[in-house]
C-alpha cells in the first residue's frame, strides 16, 4: 500500500469515523391504505392483551366451579377447571411474544454475520461450505427439523453455572436455528448485491480494509432487508411456538400458551366450550395477522422497488 | 433435459448424505441416550445396562455404528422402534400412504381454486371482489391451521359428524374409498387454506406485473384474444415466480400434516411421527425424519424440473453454463 492511499484512507476514517450514511428518504409513509391501519390495530390489540391484559386476574386461580361462557366478569369464560379464560390467553400471549421476539433475536445474531460472510467469499470455498450447509438443514421443514433439535436437546432443565436454562429459552433457542437459514440467505443476499456498489469499489481503490467495508459500510445496507423480514418472522415463530405447545413437545402444560390452550380446548371438544376453542385462537390469529401486515407495510415502503431484483 | 435432471439428483443425494450424517452424529453426540429412558433399576445395574447397550449395538465406536446405520439404510433397514420393538420402515410404510393422500388432496383442493382465484383477481384489479379477496387470503395465511382444526371440529363436527374421522373411526382408503374421502375432505381443507391463499396472492402479483409489460401490450395490439393472451403469454410468465415459493408451500404442507393429524385421529406419518418425538423413540424419530427429509427433497426436485419445462429462459441458460445447478432460491422459511 502506498503513503498516498493510505493517506486517503485515514482521512476517509477520520472525517466520517469510519462511516458513510446511505441517503435513505426519512420522510417514508409507512403506513397507508386499509391494510396497513388493520395491520397496526392488530398488533396494537395484541400488545395490549399480552402485556397490560395480563394483570388483570390470576391464570392460575380457580374462580368458578366449572366452564362458564363469556360474561361481564370472565371476558374471554372459564375453561373446565374454572380457571379465568382471559388471564390465561394474555398470560399465553406473553409467553409466545416472549420466545417469538427472543427467538427471532437469536437468529438475527447468529444469521446476519453468517450470511454476511457468505456472501462476501462469493463463489469461494466458505461460501460453498456456509451453502451447503443452510442447504441440509432446508432439507426438513423448519418445523421438523426444530421438533428434532429438541428432541436432541431433550426436556430436563439444563443446569449452565448460576443459570438453569428452562423450556422458554430453550425452544427459543431451538427456533432460532430453525430461522438461521432463512435469514442468512436474505443477508447473504443482501450482500451480494451490496458488493456489486460503486461505493464498495471505491472504497476497495482507496484501500480500506475489506473488514471495515463489510462491518461498517455494507452491514448497515443489509440491516434494512433483514429487519423488515423480522416482523414476518415474528409471526411464523408465534405459528411455530404454538405449533410446538399444540404438540406437547413445548411449554409444559400447567403454564399457559397459545399453543397449549388451543391443544386443551381441543381434547375437550365434546363438552362444546365453543368459546375455549374460539377465544385463546382468535387471539394468536390477531397477533400473526398483526405482524404479517405490518411486515408487509415495512416491506413495500423500506424496500419497494428493492425488493425485487433480490428475488 | 437428462443433464440436468442427472445433476439435480446428484445433488439430492448428497444433501440426502449429508442430512443422514448430521442427524445420525447429532443423536449420538447429545446427552440423550436410549439408556436414559430405562426404568431406574435397569439403569443402575452395569450389567444389565451393558447388556441393553450392546443389544442397541451403542457400545460399539461411533464409526463403526454410523457404517452399520448407513449400509442397512440402503438396504432399507432403519432398525427397531424402541417402544414396541416393530421395524421402523414397516411403520413408516404403512403410515405414509396417508399422509401423501392427505398432502395430494390438500395440494389439489389448495391450488386449482388459488390458481383461478389469483388469475381472477389479477383480471379484474380494484373491483368489489378483489379488494375482499385480498383480505380474505392474508386472513387465511394468519390462520394456524391447528387452530382451523380445532375450530372446525367444534362446528362442523356438530353440525356434520359424518365427516370426522373420529365418528366412525379412521377407514383406509382401498377398503372403502367412499368412506375415505368423506373423512379426508375437512382435514385436506383446513390443511390446504394456506396454501391457496400463498398461490392466488403470489400468481395475483406477478400476473399484475405481466400484464402491464410491453409484450402482453403488443401481444393485445396485434389483436391476440383475451382468453389466447391469458392462456399463451401472460400465465405462462407468471407461473415462474408461483413455482418459486413452492418449496415454502411443500413444506408448510408437510409440517401442516404433523400438526393437525392428530387432531382428526389420522393414522398418517404426521402422527407417526410426533408419538416417536413424544416417546424419545429415537430411531423411529430418525426415521421420520429422514422419510420426511427424502420425500421433501423428492418433491422439491419435481418443482426443479417444472421450472425447466415452463421456462425456456432456464433451459438457455443451463446449456450455454451447466455449472448452474441452483436455478431457485427458496426465499421464505418453510413452516
Amino acid at each position: 500500500m502506498s503513503a498516498a492511499t493510505e493517506t486517503v484512507s485515514e482521512v476517509y476514517r477520520d472525517r466520517t469515523g469510519g462511516f458513510i450514511g446511505r441517503i435513505v428518504p426519512t420522510r417514508l409513509r409507512i403506513f397507508h391504505g386499509f391494510a396497513s391501519w388493520l395491520g397496526l390495530i392488530c398488533l396494537g390489540l395484541f400488545l395490549l392483551i399480552a402485556t397490560v391484559g395480563r394483570l388483570f386476574g390470576n391464570p392460575d386461580l380457580l374462580v368458578t366451579a366449572g366452564a362458564e361462557p363469556p360474561s361481564t366478569s370472565h371476558w374471554f369464560g372459564t375453561d373446565t377447571l374454572g380457571r379465568d379464560l382471559f388471564a390465561r390467553t394474555a398470560t399465553g400471549a406473553w409467553t409466545s411474544l416472549l420466545i417469538s421476539v427472543s427467538c427471532i433475536v437469536v437468529a438475527v445474531l447468529i444469521a446476519v454475520p453468517l450470511g454476511m460472510w457468505a456472501g462476501s467469499k462469493h463463489n469461494k470455498r466458505a461460501d460453498d461450505f456456509i451453502m451447503r450447509g443452510l442447504e441440509t438443514v432446508q432439507a426438513l421443514p423448519m418445523l421438523i427439523f426444530v421438533l428434532f433439535v429438541l428432541m436432541l436437546v431433550g426436556s430436563d432443565p439444563v443446569q449452565l453455572g448460576p443459570f438453569t436454562i428452562g423450556m422458554e429459552a430453550r425452544i427459543s433457542v431451538c427456533l432460532a436455528l430453525g430461522f438461521v437459514p432463512f435469514f442468512a440467505r436474505i443477508a447473504r443476499a443482501a450482500t451480494l448485491v451490496e458488493m456489486q456498489e460503486d461505493y464498495v469499489a471505491a472504497l476497495r481503490v482507496i484501500g480500506v480494509k475489506p473488514r471495515y467495508i463489510l462491518l461498517r459500510e455494507v452491514h448497515v445496507n443489509v440491516m434494512p432487508a433483514v429487519g423488515v423480514q423480522c416482523f414476518l418472522a415474528i409471526a411464523i415463530a408465534i405459528f411455530a411456538e404454538g405449533g410446538l405447545s399444540f404438540l406437547g413437545l413445548g411449554v409444559a402444560p400447567p403454564q399457559a400458551t397459545l399453543g397449549n390452550l388451543i391443544a386443551d380446548a381441543g381434547s375437550q371438544i365434546l363438552n362444546g366450550l365453543w368459546w375455549y376453542a374460539l377465544l385463546p385462537g382468535a387471539v394468536m390469529v390477531l397477533g400473526i395477522l398483526g405482524f404479517n401486515l405490518v411486515g408487509d407495510a415495512f416491506n413495500d415502503s423500506l424496500l419497494g422497488s428493492r425488493s425485487a431484483e433480490r428475488a | 433435459m437428462l443433464r440436468f435432471l442427472l445433476k439435480r439428483i446428484v445433488s439430492l443425494v448428497l444433501v440426502m448424505f449429508l442430512l443422514v450424517s448430521a442427524m445420525f452424529i447429532a443423536l449420538h453426540l447429545a446427552p440423550t441416550s436410549p439408556v436414559n429412558s430405562l426404568p431406574a433399576a435397569v439403569a443402575a445395574d452395569p450389567v444389565a445396562r451393558a447388556a441393553y447397550e450392546a443389544k442397541l449395538g451403542l457400545n460399539q465406536p461411533l464409526i463403526v455404528q454410523y457404517l452399520t446405520y448407513l449400509k442397512d439404510l440402503l438396504t432399507g433397514n432403519m432398525g427397531v422402534s424402541l417402544y414396541d420393538d416393530t421395524s421402523v420402515s414397516s411403520q413408516i410404510a404403512s403410515h405414509l400412504p396417508v399422509s401423501l393422500e392427505l398432502g395430494g388432496l390438500a395440494a389439489l383442493f389448495s391450488m386449482l381454486p388459488g390458481f383461478l382465484l389469483g388469475a381472477w383477481t389479477a383480471l379484474h384489479r380494484g373491483d368489489k371482489i378483489d379488494s375482499s379477496a385480498r383480505i380474505f387470503t392474508v386472513l387465511s395465511l394468519s390462520l394456524p391451521a391447528y387452530w382451523l382444526a380445532v375450530v372446525s371440529l367444534v362446528v362442523v363436527g356438530q353440525a356434520f359428524p359424518q365427516l370426522l374421522p373420529s365418528a366412525g373411526g379412521y377407514v383406509p382408503f382401498l377398503d372403502d374409498p367412499a368412506a375415505n374421502l368423506q373423512v379426508m375432505i375437512l382435514p385436506a381443507l383446513v390443511l390446504g387454506l394456506s396454501t391457496f391463499a400463498l398461490v392466488a396472492r403470489s400468481l395475483r402479483a406477478s400476473l399484475v406485473d405481466v400484464l402491464g409489460s410491453d409484450y402482453v401490450s403488443f401481444a393485445r395490439g396485434m389483436g391476440m384474444s383475451q382468453y389466447r393472451l391469458m392462456g399463451r403469454v401472460a400465465v405462462r410468465n407468471a407461473v415462474i415466480p408461483t413455482l418459486t415459493i413452492m418449496g415454502v408451500l411443500l413444506g408448510g404442507l408437510i409440517s401442516g400434516t404433523v400438526l393437525i393429524e392428530g387432531v382428526f385421529q389420522i393414522p398418517g406419518l404426521g402422527q407417526l411421527m410426533v408419538t416417536s418425538f413424544l416417546r424419545a423413540d429415537y430411531p423411529l424419530a430418525l426415521g421420520c425424519s429422514i422419510a420426511t427429509a427424502f420425500i421433501f427433497l423428492l418433491l422439491n426436485l419435481v418443482v426443479d424440473t417444472l421450472y425447466y419445462v415452463v421456462d425456456p429462459r432456464v433451459r438457455m441458460q443451463l446449456s450455454t453454463d451447466p455449472m448452474r445447478l441452483s436455478l431457485r432460491r427458496r426465499r421464505l422459511a418453510p413452516v
